[in-house]
């Protein structure tokens, strides 16, 4: 396998989220709701209904719970029992209509994203034909998805089950992924264009040095030589450039590489009037990255104080008439085009990060000229250009072939290691619990039913239902055990059963779970299960 | 430095080549389609013709050639007898030859070039208002042109952002947007255009002719009625490709509403309105013709002008199909084919050539379909 680099700005590096987003007075009088920094994600009590023609379908009917940093969340349970709905909601990417999160909590950063949730839609009950008539507020929707779209993609990333229909079949892998990288990453890069030095001492040493590394086919020293051109050029996009020029470098002289190196490099002069407009979109892009700030803020404070709404509202409109004029300027101009190739050299370096072998090509290549595993390592790296603090990835591996599974895992692991965010693991797929995650949340019906770590789940499956999804799977250890099955199937969850939603199935079913749902009980460190079976002391939360 | 070129020490294959410029890619693409190359040498051709005409010196409304029958060598065309040079006869530009079949060389002799009074068409049996085809053609190609393209652009841009908007915020703006478009879809095309153009055009647009200014009229009361069909198809396939897992993932990568919308959907549902466009260029100026056809003076031409637009020139000489066999009784009986044919076929040279061009390049833009 080939070494992997980092891609040029290193998560690693970063200084905590919470800290770096909040100014230092906000956080302090904020009350703090979260008791342990090292929670990424806190789900209380998480209710989300779809109102169909049919009926309400109770697709999340009390789903709690936390996520710390740097850790590996599984969520399995069969087909239609509400794990990416689960997902979904985290996100506010719910249909609506006709899904509604109808209450609970979703804590992020200290800040609690369902805040007002109660006020965006008033629900009344018809007594006679006992049909729900919603009334939904569609300027409060609209706030809470505008606070929602400030940390999607950059606080919560996601990557879904096919990654040939997540990609826009039109444009080319690049542009994509370059596309959010400006999204999230576009003052660094601005920065990077306007600090850079095309005319710095050394530059020419440099270039033979990298010639004649190229020459000694020294791959360890090319990469030395070009990343060295790249600090004294003040940029680290040119260094990935001079490298693949390189490698690529195999029918020209050395001198062409020479050339094509000192070309690239011109291409970073700009003029003073260039420079401006840089500048003019690095302001907006602080405005942008400013205000996704202060809506974060605002929901910290929203439980103590007023909203600062008003602020936000006109910040915005400024904002948006200053993207329309200066948005033109820089249309196929040269430096947009400058821009452009910052952008391209930077999605390389992702690119790499992700283990793709070739990725010059692959970045001028379209999605449907790629193969799925590849296109799921793209999606990751798109994903991962934001350096969000959770990723949750929605059944990443369902569409692809077994080898190519343990590829996409074993990278998925890799990055947890090297950059620290958090993963929401949703899969049906056991193996991939075992092989990837830390703690594994079982759900059925809409409800998590357990909860705990990998190996007390796998060792000591409590609740009937766990121990049913684990009997039917083959063991090494066991090559002779017929394979067991569930009976019956996922409950419609129109009319879910009374009390414990899995009774009907359940081969201990005893009278009281028809009658109440069980409490989730603590039967081990970490361990938490919902069934009558246990009775040990009832969970905090 | 090594003198010769080494390989590279860890090269996976061929040199990565250069960033390619969009339209040098788009050109690269185009350049394989021998249909599309064709359906571009004769728009560049029928453009260039256009231009062409632009220099000519006689006005548009005059036509150059108006000789009672086509004669050879009808040089002098009168108002009324006896026979030129005289006071009532002016010179027929020689510029352009007409098209004269060669069948019509012995049809002279009871007529000459002097009995043809150029009054009214009904007045007498024997007058006959032939244009010169070659330089009718010529004349006719720019406005034909710039009355197909600016309608059809137009409409398709006004569809494109109803439809876009509609298909894309869905419920009530949808409705609305939808049953505006169904009412302008009910409005008769002619109907319309004979009507708007009748009753506006006393008022002409200051700066411009009073022909030029109910051509821009006409123009304007065709994209009313045109854009809805526009606005249709893009409704439609916003609604397909919003569903689209790439839709989904954008929004959950964090990209607002206004850049889904102009990164996502509407690239993706660009095509369909391409090959309509590419089909309604072709139309309009038939439904140009239909209404010179149905003999409506818009246009305050006097009864020796003929609009010189290809669908107006054709259906102009299908009108003088009873004078023309009224004329049978002097013994020259010819069906003015020619002036139906040929402006017939610069039609219908222009419709095939923007359809091969624009489904060429709809295949070199859209990489889903490059092979």
């Amino acid at each position: 396998m080939t070494a992997i680099s980092r891609p040029p700005t290193s998560a690693v590096e970063r200084s905590v989220p919470s800290a770096s987003s909040a100014s230092p007075e906000a956080l302090a009088s904020a009350p703090t709701p979260i008791r342990d920094v090292n929670e990424v994600l806190v789900l209380k009590d998480l209710r989300t209904f779809f109102f169909t023609y049919d009926g309400v379908v109770r697709a999340i009917d009390g789903v709690s719970f936390k996520i710390r940093r740097g850790e590996t969340l599984g969520l399995v349970g069969e087909t239609g029992c509400g794990k990416s709905v689960t997902a979904f909601s985290i996100t506010r990417l719910i249909p609506d209509p006709p899904g509604r999160i109808l209450e609970g909590e979703i804590w992020y950063r200290g800040a609690n994203m369902l805040w007002g949730l109660e006020r965006e839609a008033s629900y009344r009950v018809n007594p006679r034909t006992q049909q729900i008539k919603i009334k939904r507020r569609f300027r409060r929707i609209k706030e809470a998805n505008d606070r929602m779209a400030a940390v999607r993609g950059s606080g919560i990333g996601m990557i879904f089950q096919e990654p040939s229909q997540a990609m826009n079949p039109i444009f080319s892998v690049g542009d994509q992924v370059g596309e959010a990288l400006l999204l999230h990453r576009g003052v660094e890069i601005i920065d990077s264009l306007l600090a850079a030095k095309p005319d710095a001492e050394g530059i020419r040493p440099a270039i033979d040095a990298i010639v004649a590394a190229h020459a000694a086919k020294t791959p360890g020293e090319l990469r030395a030589t070009t990343r060295r051109l790249g600090e004294i050029v003040g940029s680290p996009s040119i260094a990935t450039q001079a490298y693949y020029l390189a490698r690529g470098a195999e029918g020209g002289s050395a001198g062409d590489l020479a050339t094509d190196i000192e070309r690239s490099i011109r291409r970073l002069k700009l003029s003073g009037l260039e420079r401006n407009y840089l500048a003019h979109r690095r302001r907006l892009m602080v405005l942008d990255r400013q205000r996704n700030r202060e809506y974060m803020e605002e929901m910290r404070a929203q439980a103590t104080r007023g909203s600062t709404r008003a602020a936000i509202q006109r910040r915005r409109r400024t904002e948006r008439y200053s993207h329309f004029y200066y948005g033109l300027w820089g249309f196929r101009s040269r430096v947009g085009r400058a821009l452009k190739n910052e952008m391209f050299w930077r999605v390389v370096a992702h690119l790499e990060g992700v283990t793709i072998a070739n990725p010059v090509q692959v970045a001028r290549g379209y999605p449907h000229e790629l193969s799925g595993g590849m296109l799921q390592r793209v999606m990751i790296a798109m994903a991962l250009c934001a350096e969000p603090d959770l990723l949750i990835a929605d059944e990443p591996t369902t569409a692809l072939d077994v080898t190519i599974q343990a590829q996409i895992l074993e990278l998925m692991r890799d990055l947890k290691d090297r950059v620290g965010t958090a993963i929401m693991l949703i899969t049906h797929d056991l193996a991939i619990i075992a092989e990837v995650a830390d703690r594994v949340c079982v759900m059925y019906a809409g409800q998590i039913v357990e909860t705990g770590l990998v190996r007390d789940i796998f060792s000591r499956p409590l609740h009937p239902y766990a121990q049913g999804l684990l009997a039917s799977i083959p063991r090494l250890d066991q090559p002779d055990k017929e394979l067991a099955s569930i009976p019956g199937s996922v409950p419609n969850l129109i009319h879910p059963p009374e009390g414990c939603r899995f009774h009907p199935r359940c081969p201990y079913a005893m009278p009281i779970c028809k009658e109440k749902r069980p409490p989730t009980t603590v039967e081990g460190p970490g361990h938490t299960v919902a069934c009558f079976l246990y009775e040990g002391p009832v969970a905090a939360d | 430095m090594a003198s010769a070129p080494p390989p590279s020490p860890v090269s996976s294959g061929r040199r990565p080549s250069p960033r390619i410029a969009q339209y040098k890619r788009t050109w690269f693409f185009l350049r394989r389609n021998t249909l599309a190359l064709v359906g571009l040498g004769i728009l560049i051709f029928l453009i260039a013709m256009a231009l062409y005409a632009l220099t000519l010196p006689i006005p548009w409304n005059q036509m150059d050639g108006y000789c009672g029958v086509h004669l050879p060598g009808c040089t002098y065309v009168c108002t009324t007898p006896p026979s030129p040079p005289g006071p009532n006869c002016y010179a027929v530009n020689q510029n352009f030859p007409s098209f004269i079949p060669p069948t019509l060389s012995t049809a002279g002799g009871t007529l000459t070039a002097g009995q043809l009074p150029l009054g009214s068409l009904s007045q007498t049996p024997y007058s006959q208002i032939y244009y010169n085809t070659l330089s009718g053609i010529l004349r006719g190609a720019d406005w034909s042109l710039v009355i197909a393209f600016s309608i059809v652009v137009s409409g398709a841009l006004i569809g494109l952002m109803v439809g876009a908007i509609a298909g894309f915020w869905g419920g009530a703006v949808d409705e609305a947007l939808m049953r505006l478009v169904d009412i302008f879809l009910s409005i008769p095309v002619i109907l319309f255009v004979i009507i708007t153009v009748s009753v506006f055009s006393q008022f002409t647009i200051p700066g411009l002719s009073p022909f030029s200014s109910r051509m821009l009229l006409l123009i304007l009361a065709f994209i009313v009625v045109w854009w809805p069909f526009y606005a249709r198809i893009v409704r439609g396939q916003v609604l397909v490709v919003r569903e689209q897992k790439y839709v989904e993932a954008a929004r959950a990568s964090g990209a607002k509403k206004g850049r889904i919308v102009a990164r996502h959907v509407i690239p993706n549902s660009v095509y369909p309105v391409f090959i309509q466009m590419s089909l309604d260029v072709g139309t309009v100026p038939l439904l140009v013709g239909a209404l010179a056809f149905l003999g409506f003076n818009l246009f305050g031409l006097s009864s020796s002008e003929v609009l010189p637009e290809w669908g107006s020139l054709s259906a102009f000489s299908v009108n003088q199909f009873d004078a023309v066999f009224g004329a049978c009784s002097v013994g020259v009986c010819v069906l003015p084919w020619w002036q139906i044919l040929f402006p017939g076929l610069m039609l219908f040279l222009f419709a095939i050539s923007v359809n091969f061009f624009a489904d060429g390049l709809r295949d070199a833009l859209d990489p889903r379909l490059r092979r």
